[in-house]
């Protein structure tokens, strides 16, 4: 007699609906996490690369390179504010303090602090996506 | 060294990132702010920036492959292969920097 | 007097024997339901008039032994604590629940929990023998003490939140959340001195820091426990005792007490 194997895999992290809204932040932050890597090692190795070769310092590159550059800071501010608010509750400033389990139930880590600077990560994102939507679209000519 | 020392060394490394890597953006892209890359603390930053984001970057990934990969030796393969992509980038920059900021 | 409305639901139920099956199929069945009725009581309706072949593993239908957890409408739950006209739907559909190998149809097997629980040492460690072979006290907790694990202590160890944590779901060395908030009970209590026993398991790879606070297993823990603040505590409680080298908690006084046969009657 078998048992089947039920493990979801990758695609259990991306199971959101039922689940609040920090399992979502969990798996933007890792997705951008794997784009900014991306990004460094290609930066890397291209402004090296071009200053070995000519001797001169690389700059962002027309349309295409300017869009992929704005599209990496929108990743990097949201990268950025979520790893802050990670950090506060994975050392236990934001998650609450414990107390007694009585019907209906509050999870302090899903409410109070926490969820605040989640609001906070959110409000402030949007808040500079629309700023730097702005210099970007500035910075693109249009 | 111990996981919680790795992860507490992750997050001190992102914090200098913000730091640095903010420095990075506004001298390299707000003209009014292009002294910046001629004082002496600018490579210095840089230097710490190269250093921290690699090590973050580095760090992040082997946290991700170690849970999508789990075994028992698949750890250590993982961490060393992120350790020798992680030096020969840092190899890279730092010689870039000594290049641009030091003359060589 | 009020008639309690009856509703015909559909149950969509997964099925699958390994003895027999090579897949799995699922087969419908149509339950008149009321207001009260709960999930497993149309389980258990389905088995008596409808398919007596159906695997469910449950006992006490009152939210407290933990066997009952199974997938309903795509989330993990407990089928004695879901009313189903609450699910608002008029298809239910029921499924083993994710994460843990599948012994038959709802049943799932819990072993590898089991394992990781005993490698964290679930009990009180202590290390004055002398007074645990001839105690002459009590040892009593200040209510603050008490309120540091009370919370992670209620756990029925239903196995929800493990299943819906995404870690676990790729990592099967991970120790879930159900064994670090047991870990966490035990460290935390001030009667306890065995958090260096449990750190080199705790510490490690796959231990508390391949958690990153998707608090799914908050979100789906029907005793209020609170796995994801637990796991959080438990991460500052191992770099403070690492990295800072102490850790604040208190340790519980003896209480003296005479022994009864000594007491005059």
């Amino acid at each position: 007699m078998g048992r089947r194997e039920n493990k979801l895999g990758i695609l259990g992290w991306l199971k959101l609906r039922g689940y609040t809204i920090e399992k979502l932040m969990y798996v933007a932050q890792r997705i951008s996490g794997v784009g900014i890597t991306i990004f460094l090692l290609a930066h890397i190795l291209n402004v090296g690369l071009v200053y070995a070769i000519t001797g001169e310092l690389w700059e962002p590159p027309g349309i295409i390179g300017k869009t992929v550059l704005v599209i990496l800071g929108i990743i990097v501010v949201f990268h950025t504010f979520n790893g802050v608010r990670l950090v506060l509750a994975e050392y236990g400033f934001t998650v609450g303090k414990p107390r007694r389990a009585v019907y209906p139930y509050e999870m302090t880590s899903l409410s109070g602090w926490q969820r605040l600077t989640v609001y906070l990560v959110l409000i402030v994102f949007i808040i500079i996506l629309y700023f730097w939507i702005m210099v970007a679209l500035n910075l693109l000519g249009w | 060294m111990k996981e919680s020392t790795k992860m507490l060394l992750h997050y001190i490394t992102g914090f200098l990132i913000l730091i640095t890597g903010a420095v990075h953006l506004i001298a390299n892209n707000l003209v009014v702010f292009n002294w910046i890359k001629d004082t002496l603390w600018y490579p210095i930053s840089q230097g710490i920036l190269l250093a921290a984001v690699l090590y973050h970057a580095m760090n992040g990934l082997r946290v991700i492959l170690v849970e999508l990969l789990p075994g028992s030796s698949s750890g250590k393969v993982i961490s060393i292969i992120l350790i020798v992509v992680g030096a020969i980038f840092f190899i890279f920059g730092l010689y870039f920097l000594l290049v641009l900021f030091g003359g060589w | 007097m009020e008639e309690s409305e009856i509703e015909k639901i559909k149950f969509k139920v997964f099925r699958f024997n390994p003895a027999v099956d090579t897949s799995p199929t699922w087969k419908i069945y149509e339950v008149e339901v009321d207001r009260s009725l709960t999930v497993l009581d149309a389980l258990l309706k389905i088995k008596e008039e409808k398919d007596p072949s159906l695997a469910v593993r449950y006992s006490c239908r009152q939210a407290i032994c933990g066997s009952c957890g199974m997938m309903i409408n795509g989330k993990q739950r407990l089928a004695c604590f879901t009313r189903v006209l609450e699910l608002n739907s008029k298809v239910v559909v029921v499924e083993p629940l994710n994460n843990y190998p599948i012994i038959r149809d709802l049943v799932t097997d819990f072993s590898d929990l089991f394992k990781k629980e005993k490698m964290v040492k679930p009990y009180i460690i202590r290390d004055d023998v002398e007074e645990m072979r001839n105690p002459t006290g009590m040892y009593l907790q200040e209510p603050e003490e008490l309120l540091e694990y009370l919370q992670f202590a209620d756990c029925i160890e239903c196995g929800l939140c493990s299943s819906a944590c995404p870690t676990y779901s790729t990592d099967h060395l991970f120790l879930t959340p159900m064994i670090l908030n047991k870990a966490y009970r035990f460290s935390v209590d001030s009667r306890d001195k065995g958090l260096q026993y449990r750190l080199p398991i705790i510490d490690s790879e796959h231990g508390c820091w391949r958690c990153h606070f998707a608090a799914a297993c908050s979100s789906v823990c029907p005793k209020g426990i609170d796995p994801a603040k637990s796991i959080q505590l438990l991460k500052k409680m191992v770099t403070s005792v690492n990295i800072f080298k102490r850790m604040r908690k208190k340790e519980v006084q003896l209480t003296l007490r005479p022994h009864a046969a000594e007491s005059p009657v």
